[in-house]
């Protein structure tokens, strides 16, 4: 094969699946290379099925069969027919108008609404926004709707305190370090009553559901006692040059952590464990790049999840906790959590087992854990994330330390006997099979055996790439300060400075290297820098710093290593 | 040459064009890995290829003394031709 068309070959493959690559990004759809926001106008004839992978029955109704006739203010499938119909988004316009309550601590302010006592509004006060607001995580506007609702259900009946009936607040204040408030509702026989508990500091909202049997009007049935989390599908993008993930998650012992994609939804295509078994942790989570939220049931009884898609661009996940039959004047208290919060680490790990999987680093978790738990240790030396990111940097250089000045020596000798090399190429231009020996030849005549090998090379790779989802994922560089000009780490350099500095470090560095003999190979190394360059302008400033500490640290050692191999064969 | 193996084969070779130039000529064998890839590519299929590259690699490594290593048909047939310091 000719190697021009290679070349040609290469870069329209290349330029092709690019291509490609935005059209489907473009088009809505998922991007090859991660997770693309979902634009509102999927499907337009909207055949709403809700997803029967992802919302299994009650345990002791699984014979009930499940309407087919969803709509906004849909219960979890075993709703019974008797719902009345309700136009789409009637449930999210609801909840924004009526009555609203709110409690609060110094990181999270929670807003309550009367309809279903659902949280409509969370803002995390200690996590400010590029206008120095604090951020809401969850909230309902013209373009997001993102919210936690809770309620009752059974195979027999829809009239019970559900999602969709006005709750009333009973008491509210502060107990024992925690502030409170209660909603009741009463339906079908059943009082609802909803407690939200605030601890002082904490991003957990302990959630009390106390279950009481007032009148056997309606029978002594079953109930199920419904969590979820609702959300649009608009993924967060905070640069069109890196993706990170959007959507539910859920983890239970055996599968640990699983993500869903809302196009899977969409599409039904969700294949995700249907049962938390009893005595087992598990939790479901929406999330989102640096934040989350989750719900967190207790361990006793056996749980179903489910997800499904609500109405046009709504998805939601759920738990279901079956809740045994009341004797009349009974009660039965349901604890749970509600999580929402940054995903800080430490912070994540201490709420529930395997809960810091929620930072999601993808594939490369088992190096990017140890990464991270270095860099936090590094800070907690130094109190400063970007020299943090410095120090790690040279820790990590200083590592393979041996590995690339081995190579970066023969590099240089390498430089010294390019001419003789490039002469060789001329003499067997139609041989490669004598060229590759005159070439061994030289190597030995002149003693470069690069120690490296390509192995350091390959295994390198996954380190940097693991420390780019560090950087990239990590809350804790949100609003953290380096020096001088650069205020937040997770943001692009405002002034550009560090992504010049890097073009002009990988200019340097080409310039070190011995150029290639391949002309098209020259080239592009010429215009690597640029690209390179342009990418980092829209990338996240600790990233860039990383790259700019490694490349200048590479340049050091290899300037080193040409100068010494330069004095060597001057005293020859 | 098929498809799969034409798509592997440019994967390989924009590797040679962007990324390689900047880690430099680590490879202690000729021809190098990728270039090994390439030709591995061209004879075997896809999922031998892959074996022989990885196995390549696996060889290069700061222990070995690396060499002259072409790809041949028969793996048995493999020639090695060390080099002395």
């Amino acid at each position: 094969m000719d190697i021009k068309r290679t070349l040609l070959w290469a870069v329209l493959t290349i330029s092709g699946l690019m291509l490609y690559n935005n059209w489907l990004i473009y088009d809505g759809q998922q991007a090859l290379f991660g997770p693309t926001p979902l634009t509102p106008n999927v499907s337009k004839s909207p055949e709403q099925k809700e997803a029967p992978s992802g919302t299994p029955a009650i345990a002791s109704s699984a014979s009930v069969p499940a309407p087919s006739t969803p709509s906004a203010a849909d219960l979890p499938k075993q709703a019974t027919t008797q719902k009345p119909p309700q136009g789409p988004s009637l449930s999210v316009v609801g909840l924004t108008t009526g009555e609203k309550h709110s409690i609060k601590n110094e990181v999270l302010e929670l807003e309550i609404s009367a309809t279903g006592a659902s949280v409509i509004s969370a803002k995390l006060l200690k996590q400010l926004g590029a206008d120095q607001k604090p951020i809401s995580l969850l909230q309902i506007t013209g373009q997001n709707q993102y919210f936690a609702r809770s309620g009752l259900i059974s195979a027999v009946s829809s009239d019970l305190p559900n999602h969709t009936v006005t709750f009333a607040l009973s008491k509210s204040g502060r107990a024992e370090n925690k502030n409170f408030a209660s909603f009741v509702s009463e339906k079908g026989g059943i009082r609802l009553e909803k407690t939200y508990l605030l601890s002082d500091g904490s991003y957990v909202v302990e959630v009390e559901h106390r279950i009481t049997q007032i009148s056997n009007q309606a029978g002594t049935n079953q109930l199920v006692l419904y969590t979820e989390l609702v959300r649009d599908g608009t993924a967060v993008s905070d640069s069109e040059f890196y993706s990170t993930f959007t959507g539910p998650a859920l983890y239970t012992d055996k599968e640990k952590f699983t993500k869903i994609d809302f196009s899977d939804i969409e599409k039904n295509k969700v294949n995700i464990p249907k049962q938390i078994p009893a005595g087992e942790p598990g939790w479901i989570a929406m999330v989102q790049h640096y934040f989350a939220s989750a719900w967190l049931p207790s361990d006793k009884a056996v749980r179903d999840v489910y997800v499904g898609k609500v109405e046009q661009n709504l998805f939601r996940i759920g738990l279901q906790t079956p809740i045994n039959p009341l004797a009349v004047g009974a009660s039965h208290v349901e604890k749970t959590r509600l999580f929402i919060g940054p995903q800080e680490e430490t912070l994540l790990e201490k709420i529930a087992p395997g809960f810091d999987l929620i930072k999601d680093y993808g594939y490369l978790t088992v190096i990017a854990k140890p990464i991270f738990w270095l860099l936090e240790q590094i800070h907690s030396y130094v109190a400063n994330w970007g020299w943090a990111i410095v120090i790690l940097t040279l820790l990590i250089k200083l590592i393979f330390f041996p590995l690339s000045a081995a190579s970066y020596k023969s590099m240089a000798r390498m430089k010294e006997v390019q001419p003789r090399l490039l002469n060789l190429r001329e003499q067997f231009k139609g041989d490669p099979q004598k060229l590759n020996r005159a070439m061994m030849d030289l190597y030995k005549q002149e003693k470069i055996n690069p120690l490296g090998g390509c192995l350091p090379v390959v295994v390198q790779i996954p380190v940097f790439i693991a420390l780019y989802w560090v950087l990239l994922s990590s809350v804790e560089m949100r609003n953290a300060p380096w020096i001088l000009w650069i205020k937040d780490l997770s943001v692009p350099d405002p002034y550009y400075i560090l992504p010049v500095i890097m073009a002009v470090s990988m200019f340097v560095q080409t310039k070190l290297n011995p150029t290639p003999p391949d002309p098209l190979q020259a080239k592009i190394m010429m215009w690597m820098p640029i690209v390179f360059s342009v990418m980092f302008f829209f990338f996240p400033a600790g990233l860039v710093l990383y790259w700019v500490v490694n490349n200048i640290l590479s340049i050091a050692q290899q300037w080193q290593i040409n100068q010494m191999a330069a004095k060597r064969s001057a005293n020859k | 040459m098929r498809l799969v193996n034409k798509l592997l084969s440019s994967l390989v070779r924009a590797y040679q064009l962007t990324l390689s130039p900047f880690f430099g000529s680590q490879c202690k064998f000729v021809p190098s890995c990728s270039e090994y890839a390439c030709e591995c590519l061209k004879i075997h299929n896809p999922t031998k290829s892959l074996v022989k590259i990885s196995w390549r690699i696996l060889r290069c490594n700061p222990w070995s003394s690396g060499g002259y290593d072409p790809v041949v048909k028969e793996p048995t047939q493999q020639s090695f031709t060390k080099i002395s310091n």
